[in-house]
């Protein structure tokens, strides 16, 4: 039995045995002192009274803290309390109040309130009904406040604290009691306590009404425990009014008060707390009847949100297609009190039946024998409650007869990232057998499909983007080798450039070669576009440009034996736009040739200007137009004079505001302080002014841009 | 990057002359859509067209290659594509890329449409 296994645990604690031997002292003390005082006639006298009051207070003291030992620390420990522990307590009250009526009936019949017995048997079964009495009741009182703590709501705390003060004055009331029965039971029959104590009665009725206020745990209670509780607290509340009653209305009478009366305290804290429990138990019976009739949507709705907690479980952790899939399908059936179900994936143009629930494959075969279900099932887009599969219009049609329990079906489609990959079939063997709220359950699930699915496949996307990433700085890295790694010294010049491509991979390009007559020619290229293809060109253009060179004399030579390798082999919707510098000699004469590209940008001392040179675009005409069009300019640099070669990503660089920089603002822009710089000067100070225009905005365009500036007496290593 | 810049081309008859008037920008994004419009054209044999720029704010390589792309298979069936009414910002991108020698560039449609009529009578002259 569980109790006697509880009441060993008891005394497991050392110090609860010590509590309890302490006890047990003292209560064998009162026996054998009362059994003196029996022998020598003085039990009722003041001096009974006050080996009574004596005793009694540390035997009362040693029950309270015996029973509340340990209970804050292990009240917090317990985070969630089941129920099962209601009812293992709930059946020691009723075990505690039989016991004490069996005592009650053993309690000889006369006892005056003067505690006038027959016997010494007698005098102790009164004082052990008395001790036990006191042990009941404040295992009451434990009982009430550890389940209202429980089953708390907001203003709990305030009541118990309303409590503990009224059972507080209620002591004391006690006490005079006491004295006044050593001489009368007047005090008792007074009407004016008579009256008080129905007020106090009244206010401990409503405060314990309204303590028991939140009963939500009893409505999610299953049906079975629901019976169990109404049972028990009838019991319990049938014993309690049992042992009230014969505490009875005519108090001087009843033996049971009388036999109370030998403890101190010991009727005040076994009354009250028998009397507060049967509001508690009347609201705890009231709710329990009350939910009764929607035990079973309860259950199922919880058992609907277990599923749904699994669901989304299992979802969460496997990217698995097939363990998915199975798992949904089990959990469908489970939720919906269905009786079969499958899943069919749709790939290509086939069906394939997966994860089946009490159906054989074939019967489902023979259902899509000629995929006409397949597309019935495919203007479905919502899950779809068939009611009686025989009647419907279009369902019936099929061979349904092979599966006996097919009377009614849930159609939910399934779908990842939005294409409609599959649909599970859940079946009922009664018509009209599911409900609403499996049609929702059903939806939920399939939400839940879709989203695990598009994770998987989001996750191998993913995966791949970041190889994608790798190789294009891979590749960013090879493209960055073509151009320049070093810029050759030139005596009386200074040379800088940089680039940036606007993506990973540009199309801009620059380099500066040796043309056939030993001249140093700075070439600067743009393809048209961006990223990947024009970077492809870019790559190619080097091995013209290299080629051309070989043979050239010039700038506007060398731009003609580009566009004429060009045309041939460019796409008729591609261009590169090029200008070439030849250096002619050390005293800063100079020759420019543009093919449709930016204007070469000439800042002096005084002023900044524009050089633009006649030209196409190479890749454009072929050879004869291109030749007649192309024009080469000398220019003579003087000392401090700088020219800039940029592509149109200079120029067009935007600002948050989305203006661009326009070809006149550059003028501007590098005019100052720029005069008689380095070169490198020179273009850092176009970086910086790049990234202070845009604002933060990232170019779109690649840019590029070459700076010589022209310093005789410069000698470079 | 702005985000997806708009683009419309509006198609319009004229005179036996097409207009596809294009409106906001031209870059690698809204090309194609030009040259659906090209496509277009082509296919059902209509050869002498006129591009109207007046609200093309603006135009990347990748739109001057549209026009490259189409322009020698219609010279061959003996049309034209003709430029016009380009805002400053605009020509100066055709112009920087030699362009005023590879096609001809008019101040308002009512030129372009002269002009076709001119080699119109020229050619059967």
């Amino acid at each position: 039995m569980s109790v006697v296994i509880r009441i060993y645990f008891l005394f497991n604690n050392l110090k609860r045995s010590l509590l309890f031997s302490l006890g047990l002292f003292l209560f064998l003390m009162k026996l054998a002192v009362d059994s003196l005082l029996y022998l020598f006639d003085f039990l009722y006298g003041p001096w009974a009274l006050a080996w009574k009051i004596l005793i009694s207070l540390p035997l009362v003291y040693l029950v309270f803290v015996f029973v509340f030992k340990d209970f804050n620390e292990k009240f917090k420990l317990q985070k969630n309390i089941s129920s099962d522990k209601y009812f293992s307590e709930l059946l020691v009250l009723l075990y505690l109040l039989l016991g004490i009526i069996v005592l009650i009936y053993f309690l000889p019949e006369n006892i005056a309130n003067r505690g006038q017995t027959t016997s010494i048997i007698s005098l102790y079964i009164i004082n052990i009904t008395a001790c036990y009495a006191i042990i009941a009741g404040i295992y009451i009182i434990r009982f009430l406040y550890k389940w209202s703590l429980v089953h708390r709501h907001k203003k709990t705390n305030k009541y118990i604290k309303y409590l503990k003060y009224s059972i507080f004055i209620v002591f004391l009331f006690e006490i005079p009691n006491h004295f006044a029965a050593l001489n009368s039971s007047i005090f008792r029959d007074n009407t004016g306590i008579t009256i008080v104590s129905s007020i106090i009665v009244i206010y401990f009725l409503i405060i314990m009404l309204f303590m028991t206020n939140r009963n939500d745990w009893i409505a999610v209670l299953p049906t079975g425990k629901k019976w169990r509780l109404i049972l028990f607290s009838t019991l319990l509340a049938l014993l309690s009014i049992i042992v009230l009653s014969s505490y009875g209305s005519n108090s001087s009478e009843s033996k049971t008060s009388n036999a109370l009366y030998f403890l101190l305290f010991a009727d005040t804290l076994f009354i009250w707390p028998l009397f507060l429990m049967l509001p508690y138990l009347l609201r705890i019976i009231l709710s329990s009847i009350g939910t009764l009739p929607t035990s079973r949507i309860v259950e199922r709705k919880t058992s609907e949100v277990s599923s749904l907690a699994d669901l989304n479980r299992i979802v969460s952790q496997s990217v698995n297609f097939d363990e998915l899939i199975e798992t949904v399908t089990k959990l469908a059936l489970n939720a919906s009190g269905a009786a079969g179900a499958w899943t069919e994936i749709y790939k290509d143009e086939t069906v394939k039946i997966k994860s089946i629930k009490n159906v054989f494959a074939n019967h489902i075969d023979l259902l899509h024998e000629n995929n006409e279900l397949k597309d019935l099932f495919l203007t479905i887009n919502e899950t779809y409650l068939i009611e009686v599969i025989a009647e419907h219009p279009e369902f019936s049609k099929f061979q349904w007869k092979n599966i006996p329990f097919a009377k009614s079906a849930i159609i939910v489609p399934l779908f990842s990232n939005k294409l409609r990959m599959g649909t599970l079939i859940i079946l009922h063997q009664e018509e009209y057998g599911f409900e609403t709220s499996d049609v929702d359950v059903m939806t939920a699930f399939a939400s839940n499909v879709s989203i695990a699915l598009e994770n998987a496949r989001l996750v191998k996307d993913s995966i791949e983007k970041e190889r994608f990433k790798r190789d294009l700085m891979l590749a960013r890295e090879i493209q960055q080798k073509l151009l320049p790694q070093k810029l050759p010294a030139i005596d009386n010049y200074s040379l800088a450039a940089f680039s940036e491509p606007a993506e990973e991979v540009g199309g801009d390009y620059y380099d500066i070669v040796e043309l056939k007559n030993g001249k140093t020619c700075i070439i600067i290229g743009d393809v048209s576009g961006k990223g990947i293809s024009a970077a492809f060109y870019m790559a190619q253009l080097k091995g013209i440009v290299l080629a051309a060179a070989h043979e050239a004399n010039s700038s506007a030579d060398i731009l003609i034996r580009i566009n004429r390798i060009l045309y041939k082999s460019i796409e008729k919707n591609m261009f590169i736009t090029l200008s070439a510098l030849m250096i002619d000699d050390n005293q800063g004469k100079v020759k420019l040739a543009r093919a449709g590209h930016m204007p070469f940008l000439v800042i002096n001392q005084d002023n900044s200007l524009l050089i633009t040179p006649k030209g196409i675009g190479a890749g454009l005409v072929e050879d004869s137009a291109f030749q007649l069009n192309i024009q080469e300019i000398d220019y003579n640099m003087t000392p401090g004079e700088s020219i800039i070669m940029f592509t149109d990503g200079l120029n067009e660089l935007r600002n948050k505001k989305n203006e661009d920089i326009g070809l006149e603002n550059l003028k501007q822009i590098n005019k100052n302080s720029v005069y008689n710089h380095s070169a490198n000067e020179i273009i850092e100070i176009i970086k910086q002014n790049v990234v202070s225009f845009s604002e933060g905005v990232s170019h779109h365009d690649d840019i590029t841009a070459i700076a010589l500036v022209y310093r005789p007496g410069e000698i470079n290593e | 990057m702005a985000d997806s810049n708009k683009f419309e081309i509006i198609n319009k008859s004229e005179s036996g002359i097409e207009f596809l008037l294009l409106k906001g920008y031209l870059d690698a994004h809204t090309a194609p859509e030009l040259e659906g419009a090209f496509e277009a054209l082509i296919k059902d044999g209509k050869n002498k067209i006129v591009v109207g720029f007046a609200d093309l704010d603006y135009i990347s390589s990748a739109g001057l290659g549209v026009f490259m792309a189409f322009i020698e298979d219609i010279r061959n069936n003996g049309g034209d594509i003709k430029l016009a009414c380009m805002q400053p910002k605009v020509f100066s991108v055709f112009d920087l890329l030699g362009f005023p020698l590879l096609f001809e560039i008019f101040d308002s449609e009512k030129e372009a449409i002269n002009q076709f009529f001119k080699e119109d009578t020229n050619n059967v002259g």
